[in-house]
C-alpha cells in the first residue's frame, strides 16, 4: 500500500494560482463570486497564501500553496461525531460527505484552516454544468469538504494498474494541481518507496513541514526557498 | 369493601399518638392508615417491614450496570467501525471515560427511580387512601390517621381513640 | 428570618401558592402573546435558514462558529445553577433553601432544553441529526466517542433527565395537594400528574431518601455537563482554547451566570405574584453574598488564564489575545470586565445596596457579561487562526440575532407557563422549613435535625 504524499519547492513556485484553478475545474468547486468571498467563503481546496516581507522598494513577496496536509495524526478526525472524517490505508484524510452532519468542528480544529463548507446549495450557469466532472460528487449545503489529493485519480491509477497486474508506477497519478504547475514546483507520489521523485526530493535539506511542532504528521513537505541576493 | 374511619390531625405530635393509640386498641399495624402533606420521617410512623430500603443499592446497582453499559457500548462501537481518528487508539479510555461516566450516573439515577417507584407503590390512578371529601379537609389539616374496619364494634373503638388523642374532625369513607 | 413565615398560616399558604395556578389575568396572555411571536419570528428565521443554508448567518471561514456555541455555552451556563444550587443546599441542609429550590431547577430543565437546541440549530445538515444517537443500524454506522460533540450529547441527555426527576420527584406531594382542592379538570390533570401520591409514610420516607442519592448524583454530572463544553473548546489545538483551566473556569462562570439568572427569576416571581413573604430580603442577601464570591473567582480564573498566555507570549495564542483584549474585541473584552466585575461587586459588597433591587441590577449585568465572555471565548479564538492569511472577522447577521431572541424569549416562555401551571415554590419543602424553625427540638425529623442557622451554606 503506497503512502501518498507531496513536496512542494517554494523556490519554484511564482503565485500563479494555475493550481488552484486546476483544482477548480478537477473537483467541482464553486465560484461563489466576490460578494461571498469577501465574507471570507472562498471556496478553495488549495490556496497560494501571499506574504509580504521587508519595506519598499526592498519589498519581496512570498507564496506558499497550502492545502491539506493529509496529516497522518489529523486534528481534524477524533472530533468529528460521526467518523465523517478519517485515515484511510494509504495515508490520505478522507472526507465521507454523505455522512458529514456539518457540525464544522473539524474546521475548528484544523490548524491550517484548509477545510472548506458548503454555506449554500451551488449552482453552475450554462454551459459550465455541462464540464462538471463525472468521477466526483456535487456537495450539497452544510457538508464540509477539503482537498482528496485528487483520489479520484489515485482510483483510476490503481485499478489500471490491477488490470495490469502492476504497481502503480511513479509519476502514474498526478492530483490536479501537480499536474497543471509551469514549473513544476509539486510533485505527487508514494513516500515509501524512497525511489520515488518525491521521496527523492523529500530528502532535501530544505524540507520542512508546516506547523510540524503541533505533531500532526503532514504528508505534505515543503522545501524552504534558498537565500538569494537582489541583483 | 371495609369502611375507613379516618382522623384529621394537626400536627405530626398528635399523629404518631394516634397511631399508637390504635395499634394499643388492636388494630393491627398494616391496617392503619397514615397519610400526610409534609414530610413524616419518624420511623415509628414506618410498618417495621417498610423502615429498610434499598435504594442505595439499586442505585450502586443501576452505577454498575451502567458503568457497564458505557464500557461495552463504547468498546465494542469503536472497534466495530475500526477506525483509530488522529492517531489515537480506536478504542481510547480517556476519551471514553466521560461517555462511561455519564451512563454511570444514569444508571443509579434510573435505579434510584425505580426503586422509587416500586417501593411506594406508584404510580396509581388516583390517591390510594382518600376521596374527594375527605382530600380537601385533609390538604389543609396537615395529618391524617386511621383505619379499615369491617366489624361494626370496631368502628366505635376507632372514633374513640382517633377522638381522644385529639383529632380535629373524623371522617367516614367507603 | 421567620417573622414573616413565621406568621403564614398553612390556609394562608395554600392560598398564596396556588391561587396563581387558577386566577389568569389579562397580564399573562399578553406576556405569552408577546413571549409567542418572538418565538415564532425565531423559528421562521431558523427555517429560513435550513432551507438556504448556514450561509444565512454571518460564520465564516475561519470563523466557523458563532453566536450559536456563545449562546450554548450560555444557556448551558445558567442551566448548571438550578439543580447544582439546589442539590448543594439540599445536601448541606442550608436553612435558607426551602423557597428557593423549585424556581432554581425548573431554570436548569428549561434551560437544558433551550441550550440543547443549539448544537443543533448550527448543524449544517440538522436533518441528519439523529447520526448522533448509539443505535444499531443497517449500516452498521456508530458515533464517535472521541468526539467530545457525542460526549455533549450524552452529558446533555444525561442531566436533562436527572435534572427533570429531580424537578419532578419533589413536585409529586405539591401536586397531590393541588390535586385535593381544586375541582373539575384541573383535578383530574393534577390528579394524573400526581401518579396518585397521598402522603403515606413510606411515600414521604422513600421520596426524602431518593432526593438525597439523586442530590449526591446530580451534582458530578452537573460539573460534568459543563466540563464537557468545555472540553468542545479546550481539546482542540486551537491558540487560547487549549487550556487546561477551561472545564473548572467554565464550570465557575456557570455557577455564576446561573446564581445570576435564578436571583432574577426570583425578583419577577417575587413581584409578579407577590411573594414577599416567601421570598424575604434574607435569600436576596444570602444569594448576594454567593454571587459576590463567585465574581472574585471569576476574576481569579480570568486573570489566571489570560496572565498565563501574556507571560508565555507565544505568537499564535498573541494573536488571539490581542485580538480579544486590544484588538476589534476590546469593547466585547472590557465590557465583559464592566458587567461581571466593577459593576456587581461594590453592590454586592455593600450591605445597604445588596438589596433585592441592587441584586437585580448586578444579575443582570453579569448575565450580560457572561455571554460576553462566551462570545469572546468562541470568536476571539477563531478569528485568529496559527497561519496569519486565513485570519478573519465576524459579525452576527439578522438572522442568528432573530434564533437569539427567540431562544431567549423560548426559555422565558417555557418558564412563565411552569410558573403558571405549576406551583414555583415547594409548598411542602416550605412548610417543613418553616415547622423546623417553629419547633427548635424538631423531634420528629431526625433527618433534618442538623439543621444549621440561616444564611450559611
Amino acid at each position: 500500500m503506497a503512502k501518498w504524499g507531496m513536496v512542494i519547492d517554494l523556490d519554484r513556485c511564482t503565485g500563479c494560482e494555475a493550481c488552484v484553478i486546476a483544482c477548480h475545474a478537477e473537483n467541482n468547486l464553486p465560484i461563489v463570486g466576490e460578494e461571498e468571498s469577501a465574507k471570507g467563503r472562498q471556496h478553495n481546496w488549495i490556496r497560494i497564501e501571499r506574504y509580504w516581507e521587508g519595506e519598499y522598494p526592498h519589498i519581496r513577496a512570498r507564496f506558499i500553496p497550502v492545502l491539506c496536509q493529509q496529516c497522518d495524526h489529523a486534528p481534524c478526525e477524533p472530533v468529528c461525531p460521526v467518523y465523517a472524517t478519517y485515515h484511510n490505508p494509504e495515508g490520505l484524510n478522507a472526507q465521507v460527505y454523505n455522512r458529514c452532519i456539518g457540525t464544522r468542528f473539524c474546521a475548528n480544529n484544523c490548524p491550517y484552516t484548509v477545510r472548506v463548507f458548503n454555506w449554500f446549495d451551488h449552482q453552475w450557469e450554462r454551459p459550465l454544468d455541462e464540464q462538471l466532472n463525472p468521477d466526483v460528487s456535487i456537495r450539497t449545503r452544510g457538508m464540509m469538504e477539503k482537498c482528496t489529493f485528487c483520489v479520484q485519480r489515485i482510483r483510476r491509477a490503481r485499478h489500471q494498474a490491477e488490470d495490469e497486474g502492476r504497481d502503480i508506477r511513479d509519476g502514474e497519478v498526478q492530483p490536479a494541481c501537480v499536474q497543471s504547475c509551469p514549473t513544476e514546483a509539486m510533485v505527487f507520489g508514494d513516500l515509501d518507496d524512497p525511489d520515488s521523485r518525491a521521496s527523492q526530493r523529500a530528502r532535501s535539506r530544505r524540507a520542512f513541514r508546516l506547523l510540524e511542532e503541533l505533531g500532526t504528521e503532514p504528508s505534505v513537505i515543503y522545501l524552504k526557498e534558498d537565500e538569494w541576493v537582489e541583483p | 369493601m371495609a369502611e375507613r374511619i379516618l382522623g384529621v390531625f394537626e400536627t405530626s405530635a398528635d399523629a404518631l399518638r394516634a397511631v399508637r393509640g390504635l395499634v394499643g386498641a388492636g388494630i393491627p399495624r398494616d391496617g392503619v392508615i397514615i397519610g400526610s402533606t409534609e414530610p413524616i420521617l419518624d420511623p415509628e410512623f414506618l410498618a417495621p417491614e417498610d423502615r429498610k430500603t434499598r435504594m442505595s443499592l439499586w442505585a450502586i446497582a443501576g452505577a454498575i450496570l451502567g458503568c457497564a453499559i458505557g464500557y461495552s457500548l463504547t468498546a465494542t462501537a469503536a472497534q466495530l467501525m475500526g477506525l483509530a481518528p488522529g492517531g489515537q487508539p480506536i478504542v481510547s479510555l480517556w476519551a471514553f471515560a466521560i461517555v462511561i461516566f455519564e451512563l454511570t450516573a444514569l444508571g443509579a439515577i434510573g435505579g434510584t427511580v425505580i426503586t422509587f417507584f416500586r417501593e411506594t407503590g406508584l404510580p396509581q390512578r388516583r390517591s390510594a387512601i382518600l376521596d374527594a371529601q375527605v382530600a380537601r379537609t385533609f390538604a389543609d389539616a396537615g395529618f391524617i390517621v386511621g383505619a379499615a374496619v369491617d366489624r361494626s364494634e370496631q368502628v366505635v373503638v376507632v372514633d374513640r381513640v382517633l377522638r381522644e388523642v385529639g383529632a380535629k374532625d373524623v371522617k367516614y369513607q367507603r | 428570618m421567620g417573622d414573616k413565615a413565621g406568621s403564614l398560616t398553612t390556609n394562608m399558604m395554600h392560598e398564596d401558592l396556588i391561587r396563581p395556578l387558577i386566577l389568569t389575568g389579562r397580564r399573562f396572555y399578553l406576556v405569552v402573546a408577546v413571549l409567542g411571536a418572538i418565538v415564532l419570528w425565531g423559528l421562521a428565521a431558523w427555517g429560513y435558514q435550513v432551507r438556504t443554508g448556514m450561509g444565512v448567518a454571518g460564520i465564516n471561514s475561519p470563523v466557523f462558529w458563532g453566536v450559536y456555541i456563545a449562546t450554548y455555552i450560555f444557556f448551558i451556563g445558567i442551566s448548571n445553577a438550578g439543580t447544582l444550587i439546589s442539590a448543594m443546599l439540599r445536601l448541606s441542609h442550608a436553612g435558607w433553601r426551602h423557597p428557593v429550590t423549585r424556581c432554581a431547577e425548573a431554570i436548569t430543565v428549561f434551560a437544558l432544553m433551550v441550550g440543547g437546541m443549539f448544537p443543533l440549530i448550527h448543524l449544517g445538515r440538522v436533518w441528519k441529526f439523529y447520526w448522533l444517537i448509539p443505535y444499531p443500524n443497517e449500516r452498521g454506522l456508530w458515533p464517535n466517542f472521541h468526539s467530545p460533540l457525542v460526549w455533549d450529547f450524552m452529558a446533555i441527555n444525561t442531566y436533562l433527565l436527572g435534572s427533570f426527576v429531580y424537578l419532578y420527584l419533589p413536585m409529586l406531594p405539591d401536586l397531590a395537594l393541588i390535586r385535593d382542592r381544586v375541582a373539575g379538570w384541573r383535578r383530574r390533570f393534577y390528579g394524573l400528574l400526581a401518579l396518585g401520591w397521598s402522603g403515606t409514610p413510606v411515600e414521604w420516607h422513600r421520596l426524602e431518601k431518593a432526593i438525597s442519592i439523586l442530590a449526591v448524583v446530580i451534582i458530578p454530572v452537573a460539573v460534568s455537563m459543563h466540563s464537557v463544553v468545555a472540553w468542545d473548546f479546550s481539546v482542540a489545538l486551537k491558540p487560547m482554547w487549549h487550556s487546561t483551566i477551561f472545564a473548572p473556569y467554565f464550570v465557575v462562570g456557570a455557577l455564576f451566570s446561573g446564581i445570576a439568572i435564578l436571583m432574577v427569576a426570583m425578583v419577577i416571581l417575587r413581584r409578579v405574584f407577590h411573594l414577599e413573604a416567601y421570598l424575604e430580603p434574607i435569600h436576596f442577601n444570602n444569594l448576594g453574598l454567593l454571587l459576590l464570591t463567585f465574581c472574585f473567582l471569576w476574576l481569579y480564573f480570568t486573570f489566571a488564564e489570560y496572565l498565563v498566555t501574556w507571560y508565555g507570549h507565544l505568537p499564535d495564542e498573541m494573536a488571539a489575545f490581542r485580538f480579544k483584549v486590544e484588538g476589534p474585541l476590546a469593547p466585547f473584552f472590557w465590557g465583559m470586565v464592566l458587567m461581571n466585575f466593577v459593576i456587581p461587586v461594590p453592590i454586592l459588597a455593600m450591605r445597604k445596596t445588596r438589596t433585592v433591587t441592587g441584586c437585580l441590577v448586578a444579575s443582570l449585568s453579569i448575565l450580560v457579561g457572561m455571554w460576553l465572555e462566551r462570545y469572546l471565548i468562541v470568536v476571539g479564538t477563531l478569528s485568529r487562526p496559527r497561519l496569519e492569511f486565513a485570519w478573519g472577522h465576524y459579525a452576527p447577521t439578522w438572522v442568528e440575532i432573530s434564533i437569539l431572541m427567540g431562544t431567549v424569549a423560548y426559555f422565558i416562555l417555557l418558564y412563565v407557563l411552569f410558573s403558571k401551571i405549576f406551583p414555583i415554590i415547594s409548598i411542602w419543602e416550605f412548610k417543613q422549613g418553616r415547622r423546623l424553625r417553629a419547633q427548635k427540638p424538631a423531634g420528629d425529623v431526625p433527618v433534618m435535625a442538623n439543621e444549621p442557622f440561616p444564611g450559611v451554606m
